[in-house]
């Protein structure tokens, strides 16, 4: 369960950074008609020169729970090696912010953050504390936990499916969408238990300076 | 007595080979028995027995949480400690590791926390069901309603879907306070499923496999499982294992390793000194006397004692040494006089009272709160028996008789020789100095019970547990209660009860303390709470569903949403039995609270950072059918009955040897000459021990009074030669005897096993004393006596 989410941060984030460094050098591995294999081998490389990621995001939960979809926006903050802000402006202002062992979150405004330690949801305090170890693209990992296909090349569609029986009890794939500038444009989480949850990421900004009093 | 023997001798002697043959077989099926041993490296034998140490506290320690496991620490830089954990863990499951844990239960995955809901009713305290009520009411319903609505929408709400829809008013949250787990160490803290350090580095697997810890083959077997598991761990991984598995695998290794080294030296070291100071063919015969003692001896125990102790059988290979002595003594008595019986005149009142005293002194361990001690009583008390009746009734018949066995026996034994007699104030001063400093420097020992300290640990094995202490917090004191009940057709409901009342009494003494009640209550507790909650449901009913149901659209919550509180809600709960909780799979902790024996079942209660109990919580737990055990108030038990078993063993080898002494040697001035070595040899242990500040444990408690009993042998020979009852050969005997009791115990030091070497450091020293005593202090006071102007002045 656990893993679910952090996958969710895992692809949330780190496709986020190589696709846009995949668009800022201008040789998407998709143009060239590459196999899974190469696009994961060049998009482990090209995020390996991500130093800050800041970006918004519009996310669209669609789940049984809920009457109709909702949107929630938010902005999201990266800076190498362990600084990482995740917050959401709304319908709720919530988030979380880690800097090295560090960690808060926050409900309303940032005034009322609470050290994790001290949160008595378990999740968030393994969500924000994990996020941190797949922000940068482990493909090992990925590769270990996902079975990872490509079902199109323009756009790159990867879609990955967990290993995990755990996770997949949760989360049946999760597919990234690569624009044909290189930048995923869609992250798309399908529920096993009906419903999905598609996050846009919009006005990426790579590797600009970051005051470290951002993530306080 | 002596004519008995006598007459028994000349009767072998006169069928000589047939009892040769007799003796042959024997030896022969002795050695057999004895090969076929197989030695028991079990710690077991090392806990006291005593009225404050149950009988089964041995099975209760085996059991008990942590101290039946294998912790293991996986880690590395790069914060990713959780995945090594769990692909270690993997690796580590087979069908003898088949329990491994990595998650301590704080946050059960949802879906088990899904099936663990269904429990609820049985789980909460009819206190708790009662204080549900609240969430009920509208303001409680509308704001819960919402936060779960943000939770969603949150980062983690993926994980939630199942469980909002499950319990949409948080009916779970005192259920999970309930069941989280206040005996982790501070360290530790659940994360991605695993169980890892704040810096994200480290991470804990634990590891229960299925034989017994004490087993030294299935240890064995353990750990290469666990290293061939682990070597598949990236280079760069660290790994610590510490658990008391690898302690019984390294002991066994060291004491298996310690035999091989130290036997054949001990040996070599005696072959050296036979052939230095016995050159002759009869002297080979000496050699068989040692040997068939052991066996003999082995044998003995073998048969008395349902396991022998491979720290039994070390130290029994030291006894070699011993049992030479007798062996020796009779070679030169028979060497130097002309017939067999005419020696036995001589050898056999200092023999029998030197064997006296040795069997006494081995005698006075079986008083041991210790069983190794008291095995090693049986091994002892055998072996020397043994070796009297070889160097009586076999040394005879494999010598070349030098005159026929009807030899004069009422012949005088040697030339006349000149009367000598001890002189008393030098004798009485150097007795009253050794007596003292013995005395004073006993009451300054200082004891140590602590078993950990006769157990091997490799530089690896220590460097490793520091490590898992420091990484994990832990204190590495432990303390419990154990809840024992017969396997009978209630007892497991008995147990629960037990157990649960246990808890009850640590809540209501306000200590905190971690168990399997809040898992599994007994169905008497959980009838009650059934109970209650039909009546709590009733009460609420289809009324505060109906509010649940109203409110949720205005949070944006579809009509069926909560379809499947409604369904749980209206279901008709049912109690929870060991098979379901086990089938929950909850991971670490209700699992390694709960131990069966083939007699008892076990349940356990972990003090949560305390190693000690008030007195009256302890007196109320024991009421309550509780064992408390505690790591260091066993310890202080232990140091306790180290220190009294060495007072008792002082005392009764010290009457022993005293009325055997004065038996023998009825004069006070003689009586106390025979005691210079002793006394010097005791005084001398004692010193060693203080001067290197080394605390005396159970295995220093033996060692003291065979010092005793093995030097006032030194001192009743080189008496008995002194005052010309032996030929002067004799105290050629005393050297040699001592200078192979040397080697015997001298070869200990060579031992890593630091029980081994504690005897052979602290017998050694002592011995060494004595012998240099009885040679060249003893002797002194006769010369001096004997002097012409002594005469003169006696004159």
């Amino acid at each position: 369960m656990n893993r679910l989410i952090l996958a969710f941060l895992l692809f949330l984030l780190s496709c986020a950074q190589v696709a846009t460094a995949a668009g800022a050098q201008a040789d998407p591995p998709r143009e060239r008609g590459l196999s899974v294999e190469d696009s994961l081998q060049t998009l482990q490389k090209l995020t390996a020169s991500v130093s800050t990621l800041r970006c918004r995001f519009v996310q669209t939960t669609n789940i049984p729970l809920f009457t109709e979809p909702v949107i929630s926006r938010g902005f999201l903050l990266f800076a190498r090696p362990d600084s990482l802000l995740w917050e959401y402006s709304e319908p709720f202002a919530q988030g979380f912010a880690l800097q090295g062992t560090k960690g808060f979150r926050w409900e309303g405004s940032r005034d009322s953050r609470v050290s994790l330690a001290a949160t008595e949801d378990p999740v968030a305090g393994l969500v924000a504390a994990q996020a941190l170890s797949w922000i940068s693209f482990d493909r090992k990992w990925i590769e270990a936990h996902y079975a990872v296909r490509a079902e199109g090349q323009t756009p790159l569609l990867l879609v990955l499916t967990p290993k995990n029986a755990e996770m997949a009890s949760v989360v049946s794939s999760i597919s990234l969408s690569f624009a044909r500038d290189g930048i995923a444009r869609e992250i798309l989480l399908r529920e096993a238990g009906g419903g999905t949850t598609t996050i846009l990421l919009h006005d990426v900004v790579l590797n600009q300076p970051v005051g470290s009093e951002e993530f306080q | 007595m002596i004519a008995v023997i006598s007459e028994c001798l000349r009767r072998l002697q006169l069928r000589r080979k047939t009892f040769l043959v007799l003796w042959g077989l024997l030896i022969a099926a002795c050695c057999i028995y004895s090969l076929r041993l197989t030695a028991n490296t079990d710690i077991q034998v090392l806990i006291p027995q005593n009225k404050d140490t149950p009988p089964e506290f041995f099975a209760y320690l085996q059991n008990a949480p942590f101290l039946h496991t294998l912790t293991i620490t996986v880690g590395n830089s790069d914060g990713a400690a959780s995945l090594l954990a769990a692909a270690a863990a993997e690796s580590l499951r087979s069908s003898l590791i088949p329990h491994v844990l990595t998650s301590p239960g704080a946050a059960p995955a949802f879906d088990r926390l899904s099936a663990l809901f269904a429990y609820l009713p049985v789980l909460l305290s009819v206190e708790q069901i009662a204080g549900l009520a609240p969430l009920f009411s509208p303001e409680i319903i509308r704001e819960t309603l919402r936060r779960n609505r943000q939770l969603l929408l949150g980062p983690s709400g993926p994980a939630f879907r199942g469980i909002v829809a499950l319990d949409p008013l948080g009916l779970r949250f005192p259920l999970l306070r309930n069941l989280a787990p206040g005996n982790l160490p501070a360290k530790i803290s659940p994360r991605d499923g695993q169980v890892v350090d704040p810096s994200g580095n480290y991470a804990l697997i634990i590891a229960r496999p299925e034989a017994a810890m004490s087993d030294s083959a299935a240890a064995a077997q353990v750990m290469a499982a666990v290293r061939a598991s682990l070597s598949s761990l990236p280079k760069e991984a660290e790994v610590f294992i510490g658990g008391s598995y690898r302690h019984t695998e390294a002991n066994a290794k060291i004491i298996k390793a310690d035999l091989r080294r130290v036997v054949p030296i001990s040996l070599l070291l005696v072959a050296i000194i036979f052939f230095l100071f016995l050159r002759s063919r009869q002297a080979l015969a000496i050699v068989a006397v040692p040997m068939a003692s052991l066996c003999i001896a082995a044998t003995a125990t073998g048969i008395a004692q349902e396991n022998i102790s491979g720290i039994v059988l070390g130290c029994g290979g030291v006894i070699l040494g011993i049992t030479a002595d007798y062996a020796i003594h009779a070679h030169y008595a028979f060497s130097e006089t002309d017939s067999a019986q005419r020696a036995l005149r001589g050898l056999c009142p200092p023999l029998l009272a030197g064997f006296c005293t040795t069997a006494a002194a081995f005698a006075a361990l079986c008083t041991s709160a210790i069983p190794a001690i008291r095995q090693m009583a049986v091994f002892g008390t055998s072996a020397v028996t043994a070796a009297l009746c070889l160097s009586l009734f076999l040394l005879p018949l494999l010598r070349r008789p030098r005159c026929g066995p009807q030899g004069e026996v009422n012949a005088p034994l040697l030339p006349a020789a000149p009367p000598a007699a001890p002189r008393a104030a030098l004798t009485c001063a150097l007795l009253a100095l050794c007596v003292c400093i013995s005395l004073a420097g006993f009451s300054r020992l200082r004891f140590d019970g602590d078993i950990r300290n006769l157990s091997y640990s490799s530089p690896e094995m220590l460097q490793d547990e520091r490590r898992i202490r420091d990484i994990w917090g832990m204190s590495g004191e432990d303390a419990f209660i154990v809840v024992p009940e017969n396997r009978s057709g209630e007892g497991f409901e008995h147990l629960l009860r037990k157990n649960e009342t246990i808890r009850d009494i640590l809540r209501s003494d306000g200590i905190s303390a971690s168990s399997a009640a809040p898992f599994l209550p007994s169905a008497r507790r959980q009838k009650e709470r059934l109970e209650a909650w039909r009546i709590f449901r009733q009460q609420q009913g289809d009324a505060g569903l109906r509010r649940l149901g109203a409110i949720a659209p205005e949070w944006g919550f579809s009509a069926a949403a909560f379809a499947p509180f409604a369904a749980w809600f209206q279901k008709e709960p049912q109690p929870i039995t060991p098979a379901e909780l086990e089938a929950l799979d909850l991971g670490l902790f209700p699992r390694l609270y709960l131990a069966q024996t083939p007699e008892h079942f076990l349940a356990y209660t972990v003090l949560n950072g305390s190693s000690s109990l008030p007195q009256a919580t302890r007196h109320k737990a024991e009421q309550a059918g509780g064992v408390f055990i505690s790591g260091p108030a066993f310890r202080e038990r232990t140091a306790q009955d180290v220190g009294s078993d060495i007072l008792r063993f002082c005392l009764l080898t010290c009457a022993a040897v005293f009325c055997v002494t004065a038996l023998f040697f009825r004069s006070p001035v003689r009586f106390c000459a025979v005691l210079l070595p002793m006394a010097a040899g005791a005084a001398c242990t004692v010193a060693l021990f203080l001067f290197s500040g080394t605390k005396v444990n159970m295995f220093h408690a033996v060692a003291l009074p065979l010092v005793i009993a093995l030097s006032i042998d030194y001192g009743i020979f080189t008496q008995a030669v002194l005052e010309g009852r032996m030929p002067a050969g004799g105290r050629k005997g005393v050297l040699v005897s001592a200078l192979t009791t040397l080697a015997g115990f001298g070869s200990l030091l060579l031992a890593r096993h630091p029980a081994l070497f504690s005897l052979g450091a602290a017998v050694s020293g002592g011995v060494a004393a004595a012998l240099l005593t009885a040679l060249l202090i003893q002797p002194r006071t006769f010369r001096i006596c004997t002097s012409p102007r002594t005469k003169a002045s006696q004159g």
